[in-house]
């Protein structure tokens, strides 16, 4: 029993650690958070319950995605009625090689920097619909900003801070 | 031509990717995912740049570091024009100056909500001069410049310009004024309030009030409360509209017109008209709550536990508390979990005893029998792993926890909340019913009698980003039902924590000597989620 409890223990930790790296990876297959969470709670839970299947010398972060994938597949199987974002091969292409990347990047610390390298408005911008959670309409209001505009510059910004990461990962490579 | 049609499929995707994000795959077109699909099909690297893209939206959304938001004082030191004459702008100048001196002295203290030192509550009667209310309800509310306030914040004179959402204060003479969205309202001093634009809903219901009237002016007249409860709204279009729900007011006009609008009446008057022109008086004609989120500070999850035949507990999660994970953890006995009418999608059982949660947001019903062997217990315990992020991200800027207890022999509740990173620090309170002890040294003694046989602990917890940590504890006896709002007074006061590590973890600590039974324990992100119901 202390052998069971010491690995369901550890297995909480780790999924603890990388809850978001799942996150990332589900959002990136699905397209929307709250699947990606619904997705990567219910990997959780297979986690947990395969907790003694885990081999310690192998990263977490593999392992994890591979039930996650599961998961999604799941979930699309569900809801397979409903449009899928990506087609079956797309997904499966996209679900080993973001595995991967994630694997390599988990911990990268580039977007806290290129986030501080955008100007304040901009920075602001981005908190307001990412961390604050406001809808088109409320951004729209506090920016001041059209529709579309709002958008086209929301897309302006991830596409600089993607660029940034890039770069900032290159150069530290 | 090669590096055009690239150009061109790069557009494409951006584009694609950019509805994707901001409005949801659900957005897309059959015909957007078909040319989607095609693109991560035929490009390697526009499938990296998808796939880059798609994380960096990922990386933003679960990002839990934001930098704190700006703490600026509630109290604006920029009063409303009036159109009155030159003395009226003198004053306002005087106004302006003493606005400053305060908006400098406040900003020496530290104040915007908990603050450093003693924490702004226990040195409440020091600072009763300028407090001339405190913010009781903060419904999503953002103030103008987009700020945001916990509520419990002092509020001295000043504008008060609410952008969205609805909030209510509390004024020292024990007022309340209920703040609908796109409200601009000058609270002048503590019995008196200017409304320029927007909607407010007064409420009167100390029983023994003694104090001066509160006047509340508005652009056309001044209106002074017979009563409880009235609601007057000031239009774009100048109109001003009176609901009178109780008692009666009165209203003066410049010209010193008075009329007097009973309860359960209404009237308007436009921008030219002295007298009023009744109107219907219906409660959804005023009033009009601003939309709340759906889903947050609303309890939707209910767990009950049999812990025993003498023991009972249930648990409800306020939706949004259990976001990041919340853990459970009893001592002294087995149980096996059960769900009905739900999978365990978010509540996992181990050996242990631990129960994880990733998100609150579950239906259905989950059963933990626990054999509780007599002679082995002495307690057991709820460990509560409160996300620190996710107390900061709650609207209120706390989170608030009940629980009912009854005894029919001596029980002592330990609560303590400590911090993970600084494990020497511990805010802990123990009460029981015949004595109470506390540990933390601003702690007051609690008010319990021994004849009490059952009780009702509200408490609330506040981590904020920029300031002291506070835990306030209201004990309720069985014969007192909870109020819809936060209470003004609160039975203990913990002792402001520094502000520079959050509080983490909330231990329920029962112990038990006999028959006992804990109920109904609750973690919500507002007062009303826990107490509701109750």
């Amino acid at each position: 029993m202390s052998g069971s409890n010491t690995e369901a223990e550890k297995i909480t930790g780790l999924l603890m650690q990388h809850h978001d790296t799942l996150v990332r990876y589900a959002i990136s297959l699905l397209g929307s958070e709250q699947d990606a969470r619904d997705v990567v709670q219910e990997a959780s839970i297979h986690l947990m319950r395969k907790a003694a299947d885990y081999d310690e010398d192998k990263p977490f972060v593999p392992w994890a995605c591979r039930f996650t994938y599961y998961e999604v597949l799941k979930y699309r199987e569900k809801n397979r009625r409903m449009p899928q974002l990506l087609d079956d091969d797309m997904l499966e292409i996209l679900a080993t090689e973001q595995a991967d990347r994630l694997q390599r990047d988990e911990r990268s610390e580039a977007l806290g920097f290129c986030l501080a390298e955008l100007p304040s408005a901009d920075q602001q911008l981005l908190e307001l619909k990412y961390h604050q959670e406001l809808d088109a309409n409320e951004l729209c209001e506090q920016s001041g900003m059209s529709r579309r505009s709002l958008f086209r510059h929301l897309q302006d910004l991830r596409e600089s801070l993607y660029a940034c990461i890039k770069n900032r990962e290159i150069s530290t490579v | 031509m090669k590096d055009s049609t690239h150009q061109q499929t790069r557009e494409q995707m951006r584009e694609l990717i950019g509805i994707i994000c901001d409005q949801g795959a659900a957005a897309l077109t059959s015909e957007q995912r078909e040319d989607l699909n095609n693109l991560l099909r035929e490009s390697p690297a526009l499938r990296q740049e998808y796939a880059g893209l798609m994380d960096l939206h990922g990386q933003l959304i679960t990002k839990q570091q934001w930098a704190p938001a700006e703490v600026v004082p509630f109290v604006s030191a920029r009063p409303i024009p009036q159109r009155h004459s030159l003395r009226s702008i003198a004053a306002i100048a005087a106004v302006l100056v003493a606005g400053l001196f305060l908006l400098f002295w406040l900003m020496g203290r530290g104040i915007g909500g908990w603050t450093m030192g003693g924490g702004y509550l226990a040195s409440r009667e020091a600072a009763a001069d300028t407090h001339l209310a405190t913010l009781i309800e903060s419904v999503d509310a953002v103030w103008q410049g987009g700020t945001t306030y916990a509520e419990g914040a002092p509020i001295g004179a000043g504008v008060l310009d609410l952008a969205a959402g609805e909030a209510a204060i509390r004024t020292r003479s024990g007022i309340r004024l209920y703040l609908n969205q796109g409200t601009r309202l000058e609270l002048k001093t503590g019995n008196s309030a200017y409304l320029e634009r927007g909607e407010i809903y007064f409420v009167n219901t100390e029983t023994e009030w003694l104090g001066a009237p509160f006047l509340i002016q508005t652009p056309k007249a001044e209106l002074e409360h017979l009563g409880t409860r009235y609601s007057i709204a000031v239009k774009a279009d100048g109109v001003e509209e009176l609901f009178v729900e109780e008692g009666a007011v009165i209203r003066k006009d410049s010209s010193g017109r008075e009329e007097h609008i009973a309860q359960q009446s209404a009237r308007r008057w436009s921008q030219t008209q002295q007298a009023g022109e009744e109107i219907t008086f219906a409660k959804a004609a005023y009033y009009r709550r601003a939309a709340k989120r759906s889903d947050r500070g609303l309890p939707i999850v209910r767990e009950t536990f049999d812990l025993a035949p003498d023991l009972a507990a249930s648990l409800e999660l306020g939706s949004g508390v259990g976001v990041k994970n919340t853990w459970l953890l009893w001592h002294g006995g087995q149980a096996v979990a059960e769900a009905e009418g739900a999978s365990l999608g978010d509540f996992v059982h181990t050996e242990q005893g631990l129960i994880t949660s990733q998100k609150a947001a579950v239906a259905g019903r989950l059963k933990i029998p626990i054999d509780l062997a007599q002679d082995e217990v002495t307690y057991f315990s709820f460990d509560l792993g409160l996300d620190p992020d996710v107390l900061r991200q709650s609207r209120s800027g706390g989170m608030y926890f009940a629980f009912r207890c009854a005894d029919e022999v001596d029980q002592k509740i330990q609560i303590s909340l400590t911090s993970r990173r600084k494990a020497a620090f511990r805010l802990e309170t123990k009460i029981s019913h015949y004595d109470s002890d506390l540990r933390g040294k601003a702690m007051a003694a609690l008010p319990i009698s021994p004849t009490e046989t059952e009780l009702r602990v509200v408490g609330k917890i506040v981590s904020h980003a920029a300031a002291a940590d506070q835990i306030f504890v209201r004990v309720l006896p069985s014969y007192e039902e909870p109020s819809e709002l936060e209470p003004w007074a609160w039975s203990l006061v913990g002792q402001s924590a520094a502000a520079d590590f959050s509080l983490e973890w909330l231990t329920l600590h029962f112990r038990q000597d006999g028959g006992c039974a804990v109920k109904e324990i609750r973690l919500g992100r507002s007062w009303n989620s826990v107490v509701r119901v109750l």
